[in-house]
């Protein structure tokens, strides 16, 4: 049975599948087309979060040549948007540490956001004795933010501590690999600090999480998992993201995973493994 | 012989000695005993924690009787720098001080460094030559440039990397804790996978350097004097030496009781009980 057989709903995870950096992966833009050709449903997941949902339209646009609708593209910072979208009360509003494409993401939501931007407030502990957290902060949103210094992580602390606002992230990758060729310290090391003298884990909205695909799920009416396949490049991210919703995976090897890493990495199981997006039309 | 006494809670509150303390201080000095500082506060360079012995205690001591995680981290890179050679910096001013003090050269050090928005910034970023530590300490204005050029520096250069202590949380008053230095630094060690050499009690660093730097040979003469279990008295017990805990600062006789592994060998009301 051919891929386009079995499945009706494909999730696509962006960087690595679709687009390597600035480069299209050869054959992505025509599967895609084809797919909708079929009346599949196209959804790319992403656990970026410098995008609004206008620049993913206009990315689409551009790079592949096809329109997509709002509920086609999930993005862990879009995500976290609409998840707190939902619980805030009016005159509510949020902690936001993150880029700044995330804070045009919560704009874009009509999310209100405190502490977002660079801190230069204080050069030591003493300076937060007499801090006074704002009222009505709900919550924490926790994403990759250049400018996340102890400022903001003492103000995200008393929050969540003294205030007692929820905490969310929109992943915790703790290395981000550079195009292959230099290791860096990810999202996850960012956010280490506060999460280690919290004491506690925020709730993750990324991949491997499964609640971007239970958005998915409800949004798209998806009732039969066994007819959705998720297409990535990471195994911890995308792969372990399929087995957590309880869906088929496929694994290219047109992104950051090698066969050498397939082959040591024994737990992560895809269900199956292809060159890239070009061979689900085989 | 040699008496080690820490210094907040111990020999001054804030800015007024412990009752008592300057009395004790002078009379051991009297006995030529050797009276020696050491503290895990990090903001202060030798000259200026000098000036505070002298205004709170209204005592005069040298250089070499006074060390902070801070000093002995300066103290620690000197020794191994061949000239040229420098370290990458996370910290305070004053421990940028204290390590203009000690002359050794470094890089990194400063308000929010706002070289890089992403990790795509760092695609071509080439670290400098000869930087051959990392050292971190408390710095408000860590970020993420800061944390991924420190990463480069130790993961693909090699630079050794020490820190001045790994304290979590840091306790501001009765009623509001904080996140500590262990926090700011918590997503490097993470990222890396490894954890930084440790100088500030109650890791020994700072009591093999005291060691050398006044010849101390018999340790069964050194008395180590704290308020806090968890940094000076375990230190003390890491040193092999014994320990006086006084209840003049952070710990009280039910925190004692509650502690059933760190073990002073003695209790003190305060420093004015050592006769």
């Amino acid at each position: 049975m051919s891929f386009t057989e079995r499945y009706s709903t494909f999730l696509f995870d962006c960087d690595g599948v679709v687009w390597r950096g600035n480069k299209l992966v050869p054959g992505a833009a025509d599967v895609v087309k084809h797919l909708l050709s079929l009346n599949k449903n196209v959804i790319f997941v992403t656990n970026n979060t410098s995008k609004t949902r206008a620049a993913y339209r206009e990315t689409f646009k551009a790079v592949l040549d096809i329109t997509v609708s709002d509920n086609q593209v999930y993005s862990a910072g879009i995500s976290a948007a609409l998840y707190v979208k939902q619980k805030l009360k009016p005159g509510e509003k949020i902690f936001l540490i993150g880029s700044k494409g995330l804070s045009e993401t919560m704009d874009e939501s009509g999310v209100e956001y405190i502490g977002h931007g660079c801190d230069m407030d204080a050069s030591y502990f003493t300076d937060f004795l007499d801090y006074i957290p704002e009222s009505n902060v709900k919550f924490v949103v926790g994403a990759f933010d250049g400018y996340f210094n102890y400022a903001k992580m003492a103000k995200a602390f008393i929050y969540i501590k003294e205030c007692g606002a929820e905490y969310i992230a929109t992943n915790l990758d703790m290395n981000h690999s550079l195009n292959d060729s230099r290791l860096l310290p990810g999202t996850g090391a960012v956010l280490e600090g506060l999460n280690q003298s919290l004491g506690m884990q925020p709730k993750v909205l990324g991949k491997p999480s499964p609640i971007m695909f239970d958005m998915i799920s409800k949004d798209h009416n998806l009732e039969d998992k066994s007819k959705v396949l998720m297409v990535g490049d990471t195994l911890q991210s995308d792969i372990q993201f399929g087995i957590n919703s309880g869906v088929d995976t496929a694994l290219v090897l047109s992104g950051i995973t090698s066969r050498d890493v397939l082959d040591q990495e024994a737990s992560i199981k895809p269900t199956f493994i292809v060159n890239s997006i070009a061979d689900l039309l085989k | 012989s040699s008496g080690i006494n820490a210094e907040y809670g111990v020999v001054w509150h804030g800015l007024d000695q412990v009752p008592g303390a300057s009395d004790v201080i002078n009379h051991l000095i009297s006995l030529n005993k050797k009276v020696i500082f050491v503290t895990n506060n990090n903001s202060k360079t030798r000259k200026s924690f000098r000036e505070s012995v002298q205004n709170i205690l209204g005592i005069s001591v040298s250089n070499d009787k006074l060390y902070s995680s801070g000093i002995t981290a300066g103290l620690y890179v000197k020794q191994k720098l061949k000239p040229g050679e420098k370290i990458f910096l996370i910290g305070t001013k004053g421990l940028s001080e204290t390590m203009d003090e000690s002359g050794v050269e470094y890089i990194g050090h400063g308000t929010c460094d706002m070289d890089a928005s992403y990790f795509t910034d760092f695609l071509d970023y080439v670290p400098e030559r000869n930087v051959k530590f990392v050292v971190g300490a408390f710095d408000c204005y860590f970020n993420y440039a800061k944390m991924a050029k420190a990463f480069i520096y130790i993961k693909e250069c090699g630079a050794e990397y020490i820190a001045t202590n790994l304290d979590l949380r840091c306790n501001i008053s009765k009623t509001r804790i904080l996140p500590g230095t262990g926090s700011v630094l918590a997503g490097l060690n993470q990222s890396l996978g490894i954890q930084p050499l440790v100088i500030g009690k109650p890791s020994t660093i700072m009591f093999d350097i005291i060691s050398a730097d006044h010849n101390l040979q018999e340790k069964s003469k050194i008395l180590m004097v704290g308020d806090n279990l968890l940094t000076d008295i375990q230190f003390g017990m890491n040193a092999g030496i014994d320990t006086a805990l006084v209840l003049s600062g952070v710990t009280n006789k039910s925190m004692l009781n509650e502690e059933s592994c760190i073990k002073p060998t003695y209790v003190l009301d305060s420093i004015a009980d050592i006769k």
